[in-house]
């Protein structure tokens, strides 16, 4: 009897202590970093749907797109002493520019995505893809049965994936959603990566939004930490009426914020009532007759019936 | 006197779907079948209550898009050869289904009417469905307004001068139809951003319409809510869509067309029969609605449906007019009385809602204008540029940015599924902007090919596609279209540039997307460039 008491005590002893092991090689949950800890809102998770990304049959003619190869993570400060070596350096800034956009392929993100390795050494392409239409002629051929647009006189059309601009755009979607999309050229790119080699590794890509409507001098609202192969983002701000602005860079330590693109100004819509009364027009009615938000409007929406949604 | 107004205003669009390389496709019928449910009908109600003299204006909203479609000799022959295999279907169904005691007489109705249809089509109307809304604007009894050249939501467009591009050709394409500017305009889906104004006021426009919420958080805060419209900083007058006016008549739940006594839509022989039966009546074997409904709405909750009875459903359709008639004089009685101002209710409704959608609708809208004009009605039905006549005061105010659209902002046209197309609109917003400035005194070919390029963006600007994509319809014609029409414009683009525009590649594009065929691409003009801030 008392050999299996041993047993089982050696046993407990044993599998304590291997908990005890794991749990000492595990990383802490939540990594110090000398950063400022920003209010970190961007893509909800609902939003990116990796079992659709990139279907190819809701797109005619379109190639899937291709999940960029597995490279280095850039945090762990592996690229930084790579980077040492002069002789790797353009690699890697293609390695990191090609991952940048291509971005992580939701539903319907891109109409005609590219083989990632048309971009090696590449400028990006104002022409469409593909090649030229054989013969044009312009009559209707009453044989042919219905196809997608362009098939009968055009080549199927693809479109490019970056048009060789440096661009942050901001699109103001509702009273709480702002979309931004962007486009880093290779040349940026590469031009800030070799100014701030250094610290690279220990950057990471944020969007910083300005509030600009107490003023034009922009204070800052928020970093949005979003991902180094994302080229769009939503971002939760919830300010209706504020004016904003955003910067697309890396965030260095010390809280050096290196800005790579500037986008353009817009404004939220308002979602309440304003509070501001004109003397010569007071409200009269008010509140018992209407509701004060648009939540409580109940906005109808004609989305079930409505053209062209009978096909 | 009047106790209050009403403003009922139909807004017709069809995407422009003139397809060269088929004869018949999905898409093209939804043309086919608004000419025969809705804008027919439309018309034919509104012609009788002017032969009758009715008094009272509505407001018809008829967008660039299907004023070009209307008007094109390719598809109106299409649309004749559609009715003549239509009713040949029609007749092979009396037979079907003769001796049928619900049936026949049903087969018959519809017989006739595809008949009728027939000769209103080509006789009385000589196959032009613009001409006969002309004839009725100049006799007083509606008000023609139009809307963006491709019914583009112009919220979402990069730069200023995109958006006065959109407007400023919608306008022009009315104008080269009907001789002269409308007072009104329609924002493509209500959607309401200040930067449409300046060039609404410099094109004569005198007034818009908006989302509810759109006037109501309006600044300074409006006094008399939605039911006045106000004068923004341009001087334009901005109304509001009357939430009771939509959702009596919109709402599936609550609205009229829920009715049991009303056609059920989704119950058509095009469903329901085999397909070598149907023939020629569906395009290539697509199964789509062709307008033979037996069926009634009986429960909505059910799949159980009942006959149709037209004779019950047109006495419902006098009742419905009755109804939304009390409901207006209650609205209007009780806010004249705590404003001390008339109300006006603007019910904005999409066109095709009549006669498409809801079969009665017509017949309901013609049932309301005659009732409000014999029954001595304290709600008057006059157009929005009437309303000034009454009350040419009007509070100062700013509206806000809206749309009608779920959540009553952008989401509809700006989510996951179709937002990858605003990196390609904007980008070639800039780049037609640049080309108009950099080959201004283009003549011949290039000319040629600028306009054209012009075309291509504005086809691709459709609030359509977006719209579909996220509805999920027919996603891939939405996605095939809206690719197309930027590939063709990029690859003009890049042809003008090189200085290499191939004239058969032209020509064929000239062909296929006619839409505005005196467009001049110099209207992208100028200080365009450098607009945004990007």
């Amino acid at each position: 009897m008392w050999i299996l008491a041993a047993a089982t005590a050696i046993l407990v002893l044993a599998l304590a202590f291997f908990r005890f092991r794991q749990r000492a090689e595990a990383p802490s949950e939540t990594p110090r970093t000398d950063m400022e800890v920003s209010t970190e809102i961007g893509v909800p998770p609902e939003e990116i749907d990796p079992s659709k990304a990139g279907q190819a049959d809701r797109h005619a003619g379109v190639t899937l797109p291709r999940i960029p190869p597995p490279r280095q993570d850039r945090d762990d400060g592996s690229l930084r002493s790579a980077s040492l070596r002069k002789t790797d350096l353009p690699k890697e800034v293609e390695l990191a520019w090609e991952a940048g956009g291509l971005i992580e392929f939701q539903k319907g993100a891109w109409a005609v995505p590219k083989d990632p390795s048309e971009y090696s050494g590449q400028e990006a392409q104002d022409e469409p893809i593909g090649p030229k239409p054989v013969e044009h002629k312009p009559t209707e051929d009453k044989s042919v049965a219905h196809k997608p647009l362009g098939t009968t006189m055009e080549e199927p059309y693809t479109l490019p994936q970056r048009y060789g601009f440096d661009r942050l755009v901001l699109i103001a979607r509702d009273p709480n959603w702002v979309y931004a999309y962007w486009e880093i050229t290779h040349e940026k790119y590469r031009q800030m990566y070799e100014k701030y080699l250094r610290d690279w590794g220990l950057s990471r890509p944020v969007l910083r939004i300005y509030d600009l409507t107490s003023g034009p001098d922009r204070r800052k609202a928020m970093d949005v930490f979003i991902s180094d192969r994302a080229d769009n983002w939503y971002i939760n701000i919830s300010k209706p009426r504020h004016t904003l602005m955003a910067e697309l860079g890396r965030l260095f330590p010390e809280n050096n914020f290196v800005s790579f693109l500037t986008s353009n100004v817009i404004t939220l819509p308002a979602d309440t009532l304003s509070d501001m009364i004109s003397p010569e027009w007071p409200p009269i009615g008010w509140p018992e007759g209407y509701p004060e938000s648009a939540a409580k409007i109940g906005i109808s929406s004609p989305m079930n019936r409505g053209k062209g949604a009978d096909g | 006197m009047a106790k209050g107004f009403l403003s009922i205003v139909l807004h017709a669009h069809l995407p422009f779907v003139r397809h060269t390389d088929t004869q018949d496709c999905l898409e093209q019928r939804w043309l086919f079948q608004g000419i025969t449910e809705s804008y027919i009908p439309l018309l034919n109600s509104l012609s009788r209550l002017a032969e009758s003299d009715i008094p009272g204006r509505i407001t018809v909203s008829l967008s660039p898009p299907l004023l070009e479609m209307l008007q094109d000799p390719l598809l109106q022959e299409r649309y004749i050869r559609h009715l003549d295999h239509l009713i040949e279907l029609a007749d092979k169904e009396t037979l079907r289904v003769r001796g049928d005691i619900n049936l026949e007489p049903l087969a018959r109705m519809y017989l006739s009417k595809f008949k009728q249809t027939y000769l209103d089509y080509v006789d009385r109307f000589k196959c032009n469905l613009v001409q006969p809304w002309a004839a009725l604007e100049s006799e007083g009894y509606v008000e023609l307004i139009t809307s963006a050249a491709t019914h583009a939501y112009l919220p979402l467009m990069l730069t200023d001068a995109s958006i006065r591009v959109q407007v400023k050709t919608g306008l022009n394409a009315f104008r080269r139809h009907f001789g002269h500017t409308p007072k009104g305009f329609w924002l493509p889906e209500c959607a309401y951003i200040p930067h449409v104004e300046p060039v609404l006021k410099a094109e004569g426009v005198e007034y818009f319409i908006l989302e509810t919420h759109g006037l109501l958080f309006s600044t300074p805060r409006p006094r008399f809510g939605y039911h006045a419209p106000v004068a923004t900083p341009n001087g334009l007058l901005a109304f509001a869509r009357d939430p009771d006016c939509s959702k009596q008549v919109w709402s599936a739940d609550e609205g009229y067309p829920g009715d049991p006594w009303y056609r059920e839509f989704y119950r058509d022989v095009g469903y329901d029969l085999p397909l070598d039966y149907l023939g020629k009546a569906l395009p290539d074997g697509t199964r789509v609605p062709l307008g033979i409904k037996y069926y009634r709405v009986t429960d909505r909750k059910s799949d159980y449906k009942d006959f149709y009875r037209p004779d019950v459903a047109k006495h419902r359709a006098w009742e419905h007019a009755g109804s939304f008639m009390f409901w207006r004089n209650k609205e209007a009685e009780y806010w004249n009385e705590v404003y001390g101002r008339r109300p006006i209710m603007v019910a904005p409704y999409d066109a095709e809602l009549f006669g498409h959608w809801w079969y009665e609708g017509p017949l309901w809208l013609e049932n309301l204008i005659r009732r409000m004009a014999r029954e001595r009605q304290r709600v008057k039905l006059i157009s929005p540029s009437q309303y000034r006549e009454h009350y040419p005061v009007n509070q100062p105010a700013e509206p806000a940015v809206s749309g009608w659209g779920y959540k009553g902002y952008h989401e509809v046209w700006l989510e996951q599924s179709n937002h990858w197309i605003y990196r390609h609109l904007h980008h070639c917003e800039m780049r037609m902007a640049r080309l108009s400035e950099d080959f201004k005194h283009a003549k011949g070919l290039a000319q040629r090919a600028l306009n054209q390029a012009a075309r291509e963006l504005m086809l691709a600007q459709a609030s359509d596609w977006p719209f579909i994509m996220k509805a999920g319809t027919v996603y891939q014609y939405a996605v095939n279209r809206f690719v197309t029409h930027i590939g063709r414009f990029l690859r003009l683009a890049e042809q003008i540039q090189t200085g290499a525009v191939d004239p058969v590649f032209l020509k064929h594009l000239e062909q296929a997307d006619t839409i505005f065929p005196d467009l001049d691409f110099r209207v992208f003009g100028p200080g365009t460039v450098g607009a945004a801030s990007v």
